[in-house]
């Protein structure tokens, strides 16, 4: 069913290496995304994760440099550019915004609103967001400042999803209701990378793994029937972090 | 929307007030009109020259405080940085240097007008606040990498305490004259400009202010990091560039206007922020701190002109007595002074 949503490349890599200012972060990185797929990218800490899908989101600020090939093919469906949707693996503040302030920012000018609770996306509901609305941010936990930040991330329906350890600080149970978003935000076409370290929960929504480690890509396993076990132990064997 | 309301009504009748009322038109005389017993025609025509005098003041207090609460709002939230204001980039000391250099060198150059208008001296006052971008984008565009938004901080440090010294050296060397008549340009005062120059003028302020209201989605889209708000979807170069620009003609203007008016940038942003809530004020808060500002000037402008009279304080010393008070009560309520 999904083979025939994912019938061509959304993102595609070729030989793409990053340099961090002082290092190489990603080397000769060569990797083709489907369109509507489930990627999952595994790799320990430092492995170079989350500086791939920084690279996708074309976010890189000095001293980053890219060499090598990197496309994000749009086709006759899509606007001009590809939406896309990058959820950091952590993100700082300083301005003492509430919840709804956050989930309303866009980078336009904003006119004086006197109907609080416009702008607020639908996803707010889904990670039950909508009773923390009126919180600062200062004042969410870990847990809830995540789900805010998937309320953000997911709520506007892009086609490419780039998600760095998107559960970082859920419990189990909204572990699932994620897993869940993203398996309908699939449905709908969405194309999902994402980073993570607990693989035990996704099993069933992957389409393709792939294994990072020192910045290379040692793996792509596009075949969902097969989890690449042994390649995964390998690359986690240190660590004793396996599925 | 009701505080927008509450404190544009509020600097509607600070500005009736201050231009009203004063030494030259006492309280007595213009209740005397209110209850008919002067014509008011009469009145006006009698204290024209005052009238004017004091629309200046009221519309160039209006646009310094507008100005400088939007550029010490763009400042903290750019930098990540509570004590941040516009005055952080150096560009406002550039540019008052500049104009002191012009006192100590060419001073005939900087008492006189061009077109019998505009004073000579903004010129400098100008100039220096380009010579400052000029040295704090190429410093910046330098350290960047290495130091990220701080380094923007850090170069103004160095702007500011190369002006600083450069004021000791010209301090040292002007004539007793020259030093009483430069001081208004370093604590803040509000000079008695011609109704043209403050026409020319207020409209540099308030369009400096606006642009940086404009940008306030951008700016705390980037207080978050650059890499996040690039990700959705501001170009972080274009607003660099447009705040960066903002801020010297902020600074130049507000210098020809008013020197070098402290407090105002650094209290009015936390003032506003406490003091109005978050809720439902997405939008509005950064009009909201503008005309804060606005309010906190008219007041230390009118405190200036009425308190000490016929002596007349920089409104600088006004804007700091004032707002010392309100900083902290800033800081205990929300729970800093512990």
């Amino acid at each position: 069913m999904r083979s025939s949503l994912c019938a061509d490349t959304l993102v595609s890599l070729g030989s793409f290496s990053l340099w961090g200012g002082s290092q190489w972060v990603l080397r000769n990185v060569s990797l083709s995304v489907r369109r509507g797929s489930f990627c999952v990218v595994l790799g320990g800490n430092g492995a170079g994760k989350s500086s791939l899908l920084k690279a996708m989101a074309g976010v890189l600020q000095p001293p980053w440099e890219k060499f090598g090939l990197l496309q994000i093919h749009s086709n006759a469906h899509e606007e001009a550019r590809v939406s896309l949707s990058w959820l950091p693996q952590s993100l700082g503040f300083s301005e003492d915004l509430t919840v709804r302030e956050f989930l309303a920012l866009q980078p336009v000018v904003q006119q004086l609103r006197s109907q609080p609770g416009e702008d607020v996306p639908a996803a707010a509901d889904e990670f039950g967001v909508i009773p923390l609305l009126d919180r600062r941010l200062s004042a969410l936990s870990g847990g809830q400042w995540q789900r805010v930040r998937l309320a953000r991330a997911l709520g506007r329906e892009a086609t490419l999803l780039l998600l760095d350890e998107p559960d970082t600080a859920l419990d189990a149970a909204w572990r699932k209701v994620l897993w869940a978003a993203l398996a309908q935000r699939m449905s709908r076409g969405a194309t999902v990378v994402v980073a993570l370290h607990r693989i035990t929960e996704v099993g069933d929504l992957v389409d393709c793994w792939c294994g990072m480690e020192h910045g290379r890509m040692v793996f792509v396993e596009d075949r969902r029937e097969t989890f690449p076990e042994a390649l995964v132990e390998r690359l986690f064997l240190e660590k004793g972090l396996t599925r | 929307m009701r505080a927008v309301l509450f404190l544009s009504l509020l600097l509607t009748s600070l500005c009736a007030l201050s231009l009203l009322s004063g030494p030259a038109t006492p309280w007595s005389d213009v209740a005397q009109v209110l209850m008919g017993s002067v014509a008011a025609e009469d009145f006006w025509v009698q204290n024209a020259a005052v009238f004017e005098l004091r629309l200046v003041h009221v519309l160039l207090a209006v646009a310094v405080g507008f100005a400088l609460a939007s550029g010490g709002r763009a400042m903290q939230l750019y930098l990540q940085n509570p004590l941040a204001d516009p005055h952080v980039t150096g560009l406002s000391a550039g540019s008052t240097s500049a104009v002191l250099v012009s006192f100590l060198f060419f001073p005939e150059f900087a008492n006189s007008y061009l077109f019998d208008v505009v004073p000579s001296v903004w010129i400098p006052a100008f100039l220096g606040a380009v010579l400052s971008l000029v040295v704090l984008q190429f410093l910046y565009r330098t350290t960047l990498r290495r130091w990220g938004v701080a380094s923007l901080a850090l170069v103004g440090l160095l702007v500011n305490a190369v002006c600083a010294a450069a004021l000791m050296v010209i301090f040292a060397r002007l004539s007793p004259a020259a030093l009483s008549q430069v001081q208004a340009w370093t604590l803040g005062a509000i000079q008695g400009h011609s109704l043209t120059a403050t026409a020319l003028l207020v409209p540099l302020m308030v369009g400096a202010g606006v642009q940086l209201i404009r940008l306030d989605a951008s700016l705390k889209l980037l207080s978050f990091g650059a890499e996040f708000a690039s990700a959705e979807r501001v170009d972080v170069v274009r607003v660099r560039r447009i705040l960066l620009l903002s801020l010297m003609f902020l600074s130049a203007s507000t210098v020809c206007a008013a020197g070098s008016v402290g407090f105002v940038g650094l209290l009015v942003p936390h003032f506003t922020r406490r003091f109005f809530g978050a809720d439902a004020l997405a939008g509005a808060r950064p009009w909201l701190n503008a005309i804060a500002g606005a309010v906190l000037v008219v007041v230390a402008d009118f405190a200036s002109r009425t308190l000490t009279s016929p002596l007349e304080l920089p409104v600088g010393v006004y804007t700091a007595l004032l707002a010392s008070p309100f900083l902290l009560l800033v800081m205990v309520r929300s729970g800093v002074a512990k």
